[in-house]
């Protein structure tokens, strides 16, 4: 060991001190990788490896220590300021000029490698710390690009049109469902044009005042489409912002709402005609006593009256009107849903044949008629002569409205289709009152002069028609979409002015066999008889012909004007033959009172009166132990047939 | 993270970003030139910042040994930037938990990348003012399983948040947290608002990221059920081997106080 090695090493700690020193003072000099706490340690170190160094003068040692040192986090500041302490430190140590300079050559020899390695290590670790940063640009500009690109499908893609304009309201952006709701092909046709060019009146000239300082708007407007055609949208407005905050441009979506809105119409329609049909059905529950009260006295009155007078001829009269009164009632129970009818398996196609070849003798001409039948089956289960009046009146619509065109001779094309359609969940919702399955379509299309927009929501309310007001009643669309109701189907109208209507009529699809028709039963013939029988009705006027009629014809009758005076006077039934039990009455209704009677008498044979012949409630009291339904308004002898037969039955 | 706080990520180099003005202040060379003049101007606010984010790492380093002393075996960090060569997996036994988070997704990605050997370390995307999501990832139930005792580090991002996102950070921890539980933080003290707080608030105000800097007693009144431990909250450089007169001439200078210290659940 040399003697500069020797004089070191026996100095060894102090210059450890001086350097620990020196390393605090520029503690935060240096990255802040080196912690204070190292800070001891490396001073003895470095401190140590000069030792070494002078001892062996080995000069890639000292390179090595240098990148150590660069790797513990020393500062280039900090590492001159140490190289610095340790030459004046060693610089001391010398007795003499010579002596010292010895020691600035060794300090020189010593620093000098250790800095090439220090500046090397460095160089090396902030090329890896920029290469890291490189990776890191590298993956956010990827990540921000893939960002970028699924924002960018994600508006393209949305069923939502999207706009972006600036904030005068130049158009810069438009998405594909943008251009396909407002009918545009191409976005050139759109960029670069005024946000007010897209809709109707003033509202959106007002929106673009406003948005920028109410930073977002939400609502409904009316948009124009390339063609010129309006559109029912919701609208969703907001400010975009640059990174500062400024407002730079306006961002808007849009919802097609016109089926929406039509939807709803159609829910509030269906709603109405519901109370329609309720105040429909009792209207003609209370016409059709008064029409059995006018027309059992009119009967009674017939009879007694000479054939060949003057009061015979007008008591015909009052009896034709009363059977129109009749029919009219008739009708409404078809639109009050009351008629579900005999129920059987049908072909639609059948039906659609059957009334065709009786309505096209009513067609002009000129009046093309087609028929275009499912191949596939199209059964249903229906009453096939409800259905059948149906397509009589829509058939007779398109004919008035086709014969109906300003005076001009009538022409013009009426088809008529069966089809079965399958509707999704989706589909079924296009339709008010629609549901999914398998349905048979009827679609009766036309040329007419159509339907004005306004008439379409009270098109099937009862005595609104567009005709002549001789020329119809205004129940035929009434009583269609009663009738349909009726069979658990639904209808969709769709009519332009000018060009004509079309009528799709949507019946659940029955995958039974169809059935063959059934006989008509024939009455027994009228003739006199005895028994007792007991009227229940709270229509006294209905009550006292019913006991007219039924005494003229040796019948005994006991009254009662409800069904506690009714259970009261048949008591254990021994003295009553038939009772004739009005179904619909205030307190007791009729079904309840059948329950009673049958209580007190399981024999009883009794006899349900309703106006609600084909009431499906009225039909049920038939499999509770009724024997039969007397239909009102009803005639002299279909009441004395229906009491005789009552008595012939076994009880 | 949430739409409402996304910071200029740290390899958006056509803006400042706070992380890397960061980086370059602590000496590193993670940083853009746009960084280096932000930077510089903060430093001319602040010409001490330089000893103050050193102190801040510190004395993380610094709690984190004292912990390991302790006993603790699991730590989770909240915004903790580049996991670099000081950070708490060099620092812990390699048998111990380590789980890092950051708000910044490139920071974690590149952070993964760097931590992808440390078996028992994790690095995952997390806003310090949302734990609970930290919390439910999966990767963050394997490694902690069914310990409790850990040991949470807040350092530095206390005033990046609003007083009702330390109030809901610090619940939900110790809601979740077992007893003995301990949480080291640190963050800036304005006892006495000094022109450095001034200059701080109007910098960060600058690169679009608002600070909330707060008193001691403020601070303390956010942290729920958290007990602070003895020594209490102290200047930073009280826990540190280090010259003190150097940094108690800056403070006296320019008037900037950085509190750290330690809380437990009891």
């Amino acid at each position: 060991m040399n003697q500069l090695a020797i004089l070191l090493r026996q100095n060894r700690d102090a210059l450890a001190a001086v350097l620990v020193s020196q390393l605090r003072e520029s503690a935060f000099d240096n990255p802040y990788t080196l912690h204070p706490r190292r800070l001891a340690g490396l001073g003895a170190e470095i401190a140590e490896n000069l030792c070494r160094f002078v001892d062996s003068l080995d000069r890639d040692a000292a390179f090595a220590y240098g990148q150590t040192i660069a790797r513990e986090g020393i500062a280039e500041k900090t590492i001159v300021l140490v190289g610095s302490a340790v030459r004046h430190f060693c610089v001391q140590l010398g007795a003499d000029a010579q002596s010292a300079l010895l020691w600035s050559d060794a300090v020189d020899l010593f620093t000098a490698p250790v800095l090439e390695g220090f500046m090397k290590a460095r160089e090396s670790q902030i090329l890896s710390d920029q290469e890291q940063l490189r990776r890191a640009l590298s993956t956010a500009l990827e990540s921000q690009r893939h960002e970028l690109l699924i924002k960018d499908h994600a508006i393209s893609t949305s069923i939502n049109g999207i706009m972006l304009t600036d904030l005068e309201g130049k158009v810069t952006y438009v998405n594909p469902s943008f251009l396909t709701l407002w009918g545009f092909t191409s976005p050139a046709e759109v960029i670069r044009g005024s946000f007010e060019d897209f809709w109707v009146g003033e509202e959106a000239k007002k929106l673009l005042a406003t948005l920028p300082h109410s930073g977002g708007w939400r609502g409904e407007l009316v948009a124009r489409r390339k063609d010129q055609s309006n559109l029912n949208v919701e609208l969703s407005a907001s400010v975009i912002c640059d990174e500062l905050g400024q407002a730079v441009g306006i961002m808007t979506s849009f919802i097609d709402v016109t089926e929406r809105k039509r939807l709803q119409t159609q829910v509030i329609q269906a709603q109405k005609m519901e109370a329609l049909g309720q105040l429909a059905g009792g209207i003609a529950h209370d016409f059709n006593n008064l029409l059995a009260a006018i027309s059992g006295y009119l009967q009674l009155l017939l009879v007694d009256a000479p054939r060949e007078s003057g009061l015979y001829r007008d008591l015909t009269q009052i009896s034709a009107a009363v059977d129109r009164g009749s029919a009219l009632t008739s009708q409404l129970r078809f639109f009050t849903r009351q008629a579900a009818g005999s129920l059987q398996i049908v072909s639609l196609n059948d039906v659609v044949r059957e009334t065709l070849q009786l309505v096209k003798h009513t067609f002009p001409p000129q009046i093309v008629i087609e028929l275009s039948l499912s191949p596939s089956p199209v059964n249903i289960e229906a009453d096939p002569n409800q259905v059948s009046q149906v397509l009589v009146n829509l058939c007779m619509n398109a004919r008035d409205a086709m014969m109906d065109q300003g005076g001009s001779p009538a022409v013009g094309h009426l088809s008529i289709m069966t089809s079965m359609v399958q509707l999704s969940e989706a589909e079924a919702a296009r339709y008010v009152n629609g549901r999914p399955g398998k349905f048979v379509v009827l679609k009766v299309c036309d040329t007419g002069v159509g339907i004005p927009p306004e008439l379409m929501e009270r098109l099937f309310i009862p005595f609104v028609t567009t005709k002549a007001a001789r020329s119809g009643t205004g129940l035929g669309l009434a009583v269609v979409y009663g009738i349909v109701a009726g069979h658990r189907g639904f209808l969709e109208v769709t009519s332009e002015v000018g060009k004509g209507s079309a009528f799709e009529v949507f019946l659940p699809l029955n995958e039974g066999r169809v059935e063959a028709p059934g006989r008509e039963r024939v009455e027994s013939s009228l003739s006199l008889g005895h028994g007792t029988v007991l009227v229940v009705d709270d229509d006294s006027q209905v009550r006292e012909v019913i006991t007219r009629i039924l005494e003229g014809s040796g019948y005994t009758v006991i009254g009662a004007r409800d069904g506690e005076e009714a259970l009261r006077r048949f008591g254990n039934g021994a003295g009553i033959d038939v009772v004739m039990l009005d179904f619909v009455m205030p307190g007791m209704g009729g079904r309840e009172c059948l329950r009673l009677l049958l209580e007190a008498n399981a024999r009883a044979r009794v006899l349900i009166v309703t106006g609600h012949i084909f009431d499906s409630s009225a039909q049920q009291l038939l499999s509770e132990g009724a024997l039969g339904i007397v239909e009102k308004p009803f005639n002299q002898w279909t009441l004395v047939a229906r009491v005789q037969n009552a008595l012939g039955r076994p009880s | 993270m949430t739409e409402e706080r996304k910071p200029v990520s740290v390899a958006d180099a056509s803006q400042p970003n706070a992380g890397r003005i960061y980086d370059y202040l602590l000496g590193g060379n993670h940083n853009f030139e746009i960084d280096r003049a932000a930077a510089q101007g903060l430093l001319q606010a602040v010409p001490s910042m330089r000893q103050w984010v050193r102190l801040i790492r510190w004395f993380l380093n610094e709690a984190v040994h004292q912990l390991v002393t302790e006993g603790f075996t699991h730590f989770v960090d909240f915004a903790s930037g580049l996991p670099t060569v000081d950070h708490i997996h060099h620092v812990v036994p390699k048998t111990s938990v380590v789980i890092y988070s950051d708000i910044d997704p490139v920071t974690v990605s590149y952070a993964q990348d760097v931590i992808k050997d440390y078996p028992n370390v994790a690095f995952v995307a997390c806003d310090a003012s949302q734990p609970e999501k930290l919390l439910a990832l999966d990767e963050v139930k394997r490694l902690l399983g069914a310990q409790r005792k850990v040991a949470f580090g807040f350092n530095g991002i206390a005033w990046f948040l609003k007083d009702e996102e330390i109030v809901h950070t610090m619940k939900t921890l110790y809601d979740w947290a077992g007893p003995g539980s301990k949480l080291f933080l640190c963050d800036t003290n304005i006892d006495v608002v000094t022109e450095v707080s001034r200059q701080l608030d109007t910098f960060y105000a600058q690169v679009k990221q608002p600070i909330y800097q707060r008193t001691r007693k403020q601070l303390l009144e956010l942290l729920g059920g958290w007990k602070v431990c003895p020594p209490g909250l102290q200047a930073l450089e009280e826990w540190l081997p280090i010259e003190r007169k150097k940094i108690q001439e800056v403070a006296l200078r320019e008037g900037g106080n950085i509190i750290g210290g330690f809380f437990q659940k009891t």
